[in-house]
């Protein structure tokens, strides 16, 4: 459904361009879940972000094929992919629920601006529309007439959902939408997105820094570091048998209840995305580097069964 | 970004705090004073505000009534001895073919000071020949005082105190006394004065209360011959904030003003606040050549001589209080609101709901009116506030230069006619105290509700 190839996305700052995102690769099939899971600062977001094309102003380099259905949407105009998909076809929930509404139009209103904005419905329809979407993600209707101050965390994730939803979209970016609510409504949204999923036949592309989070809803996981996708493979492949060295060490740090262990960390800190280390980004925090690791930059090795690896262990 | 204020919370803020209070309730009574104003006192008023004609009734340099209350004694208030007041008599001698008139009037002077001024009015119609006139005052110790003798030159005839023959008809009658030699005529003090070597001086006189008749007697030649009299005396106080050195009431032209003050106040600022920070907004939003093109501007504006301006194009252009409104807003388009709300915008454009805006497909305009401008809001308002009073003196100092509206009577211009008309080497300081003190508390009431704004809109100040 849709097929990311070589996507690259850097910004421009004063001391050069910043290598957010370089070179993804990834496919998402109909009704699957891809995870995508990596530290903060990654280039997680910033992935989302292209494959939306939402750009801030310093874009340096913007290249790559996103091919949605078979249409190539780096082909698109803008006016062409704000007509076309954008919203329509593929839409996204936005990080921190918090910021994600404008304080000062009502939820209803919120909610329903996309279908104003795109199909210039009247605003009663539309308002509507948006009771019938908010019963969806299950908020009473009038939740319309509410403000975003007067509702919890919660709410307003389930809301920001909502108006992503509103447009019926195939495929859904999730940017962290959990990262800013506790434990227990976490557990209610991602419940809720399980939900949905089933019911609206949809497709999601998951973004997250919580391994535990994404394995609860995933079909497939890839993990991000440095901008690049280190190792994607099935959910139950990359959680039980993780090839790259970096999936180990992430999910190793990772608590648990059940086992009794030190708690694991990877030393150093993550590269600074200016200047990138030569040959595998990982290289200088590696455990298992070795001397071609230092020149040469590993391609994904394939592991069978849609799972590679970017590693020179794999060789 | 603090959070969004709402309209009740900023409301409620405003009515719980001591200055938040006192200043809507400032502003409330002058709202009702304008609107008392406009409806009460019809605009015409106001074009016969320069008009003299329209104010011949009343005293010159009268002060307000309620200076009693201060200084006590009983002051003389303006008396008008009307053509019913006066009784009269007329016949018509058919051998001599003479028509007498007498009309006689009386008043009760009850006083404790002489009358500003007075005028005799004669309003006569004659055919054939002129009417000769003859003018008495009958005075309570049975004086009876000409006043005038001589022949009408035209139908209505004003005798007052400034009139030559008036003043040497009394000065003959002050010699015929046998007081001390007067070293001028003035006929209000001396005709009121009680006997005494001193009567002409108005400062060693008193006066003297009782029944006093005006007498006059007219001489024609016409059957139809027809007069009528008329008399004011003018008081030393007048209204609730007495007169100017042109009679006017200067409450007319006080309570005129707090509308031109308030609407020119509000009007200015409300246009410069919202040019200014949509401006702002614009040039954080649009970003790269608009914000370039209007951050330079705004620079240039900043550093540009505001007021000389301004009187320069007074000068030469001589433009009413509307024109004024205009320029001054004009050489505001640009200015520190713009540099302001450009900083906040770019605050506010990072938020995630701006981001989500794009990226379903809001116009950049509706993003800018419907997701930025409105969180601007506040401190927009607050700056309206904080900028009425700053306006309304400006008005007040252009006034004062002898700058602003030639026509409308603004507290400014009162303040800049009292100034020309020397109330504070005369004393007449209602003139000069009453409208300064309608400005001090109308821009008094706007700061303090920027105060209580204050709380709302800046974040340090509000209580956790």
């Amino acid at each position: 459904m849709l097929r990311v190839e070589g996507l690259r996305l850097y910004y421009r700052v004063s001391a050069g361009p910043v290598k957010a995102v370089d070179g993804v690769s990834f496919e998402v099939r109909r009704g699957q879940t891809l995870a995508l899971v990596g530290e903060s600062g990654c280039g997680k977001s910033s992935l989302a972000h292209a494959i939306m094309r939402i750009l801030p102003r310093n874009v340096h380099t913007y290249s790559g094929h996103i091919y949605f259905d078979g249409t190539d949407l780096m082909g698109l105009s803008d006016e062409e992919l704000r007509r076309g998909f954008r919203w329509r076809r593929l839409s996204m929930v936005f990080q921190g629920a918090m910021n994600a509404l404008n304080p000062v139009l009502t939820v209803g209103r919120q909610v329903a601006e996309p279908l104003v904005v795109h199909s210039r419905m009247p605003e009663r329809e539309a308002l509507g529309r948006a009771e019938e979407v908010l019963g969806l993600v299950g908020l009473p209707p009038e939740t319309v007439h509410r403000y975003p101050h007067q509702l919890s965390g919660g709410m307003k994730q389930r809301v920001v959902i909502a108006m992503a939803l509103i447009m019926t979209p195939e495929l859904l970016i999730l940017d962290e939408p959990t990262s800013a609510l506790d434990v227990i409504t976490q557990a209610n949204i991602i419940n809720l997105l399980k939900q949905l999923k089933e019911r609206l036949r949809l497709t999601y592309i998951f973004i997250t820094h919580d391994l535990a989070l994404a394995s609860e809803l995933s079909d497939m996981v890839g993990v991000m570091y440095a901008g690049q996708i280190v190792e994607i493979g099935p959910a139950e492949r990359v959680y039980t048998a993780p090839q790259h060295p970096y999936t180990l060490k992430l999910i190793s740090s990772v608590p648990t209840l059940r086992r009794v262990a030190r708690l694991e960390f990877i030393p150093g800190s993550p590269p600074d995305l200016l200047r990138p280390p030569e040959g595998c980004r990982f290289n200088p925090r590696c455990p298992y580097t070795m001397e071609s690791c230092m020149g040469q930059e590993p391609p994904h090795f394939n592991l069978g069964s849609q799972h590679t690896s970017k590693c020179w262990l794999h060789r | 970004m603090s959070a969004p204020v709402g309209l009740k919370y900023t409301l409620k803020t405003i009515f719980f705090s001591k200055s938040g209070l006192l200043g809507t309730a400032i502003l409330i009574g002058m709202l009702l004073l304008s609107a008392a104003a406009i409806t009460s006192v019809p605009y015409d008023v106001v074009k016969t505000w320069n008009n003299p004609e329209a104010w011949q009734d009343n005293p010159r340099h009268a002060a307000p009534e309620w200076v009693t209350l201060f200084t006590g004694g009983n002051p003389p208030r303006t008396m008008v001895i009307g053509p019913r007041d006066f009784f009269k008599v007329s016949f018509f001698v058919e051998l001599a073919s003479l028509k007498f008139i007498r009309l006689e009037g009386n008043f009760n002077y009850q006083y404790d000071d002489f009358p500003s001024e007075w005028a005799i009015i004669l309003d006569t119609v004659f055919h054939d020949s002129r009417p000769l006139a003859t003018i008495h005052l009958v005075r309570p110790d049975g004086e009876r005082v000409l006043i005038f003798r001589s022949v009408l030159e035209s139908n209505r005839t004003r005798l007052d105190v400034t009139n030559r023959a008036v003043r040497s008809n009394v000065l003959e009658w002050l010699r015929g006394l046998g007081v001390e030699e007067p070293k001028f005529v003035l006929p209000e003090v001396a005709l009121f004065a009680a006997r005494s070597p001193a009567m002409w001086d108005p400062r060693r006189a008193t006066p003297l209360q009782g029944k006093y008749g005006i007498e006059v007697e007219l001489v024609s030649t016409g059957r139809d011959d027809d007069a009528n009299a008329s008399a004011i005396l003018f008081g030393k106080v007048h209204g609730l904030a007495g007169t100017d050195a042109n009679r006017r009431d200067l409450f007319v032209g006080l309570v005129w003003g707090a509308p031109i003050a308030l609407a020119f106040g509000l009007s200015a600022a409300v246009l410069i606040s919202f040019i200014q920070a949509i401006l702002g907004s614009l040039s954080a939003w649009y970003g790269g050549k608009v914000d370039e093109v209007v951050q330079r501007a705004t620079d240039i504006y900043l550093i540009l001589p505001f007021l000389p301006i301004l009187i320069t194009i007074s000068i030469v252009y001589r433009i009413d209080i509307w024109t004024l409104i205009f320029v001054v807003v004009a050489l505001s388009l640009l200015g520190g609101i713009t540099k302001a709300s450009r900083s906040i915008t770019l605050q506010v454009m990072q938020e995630q709901y701006i981001e989500a805006a794009i990226s379903y497909g809001a116009s950049r305009l509706r993003i800018l009116f419907l997701y930025i401008l409105p969180r601007l809001l506040p401190y927009i308002v607050a700056n309206i506030v904080l900028a009425v009073p700053s306006f309304i003196f400006l008005e007040a100092a252009l006034s004062i230069l002898g700058l602003g509206d030639p026509i409308v009577p603004t507290w400014g211009k009162i303040i800049s006619d009292a100034q020309e008309g020397g109330a504070a080497l005369h004393g007449y300081w209602w003139w000069v105290l009453l409208p300064s003190t309608l400005i001090l508390l109308t821009a008094s009431s706007f700061a303090f509700i920027g105060y209580a704004l204050d709380r709302v809109v800046n974040p340090r100040l509000r209580e956790r």
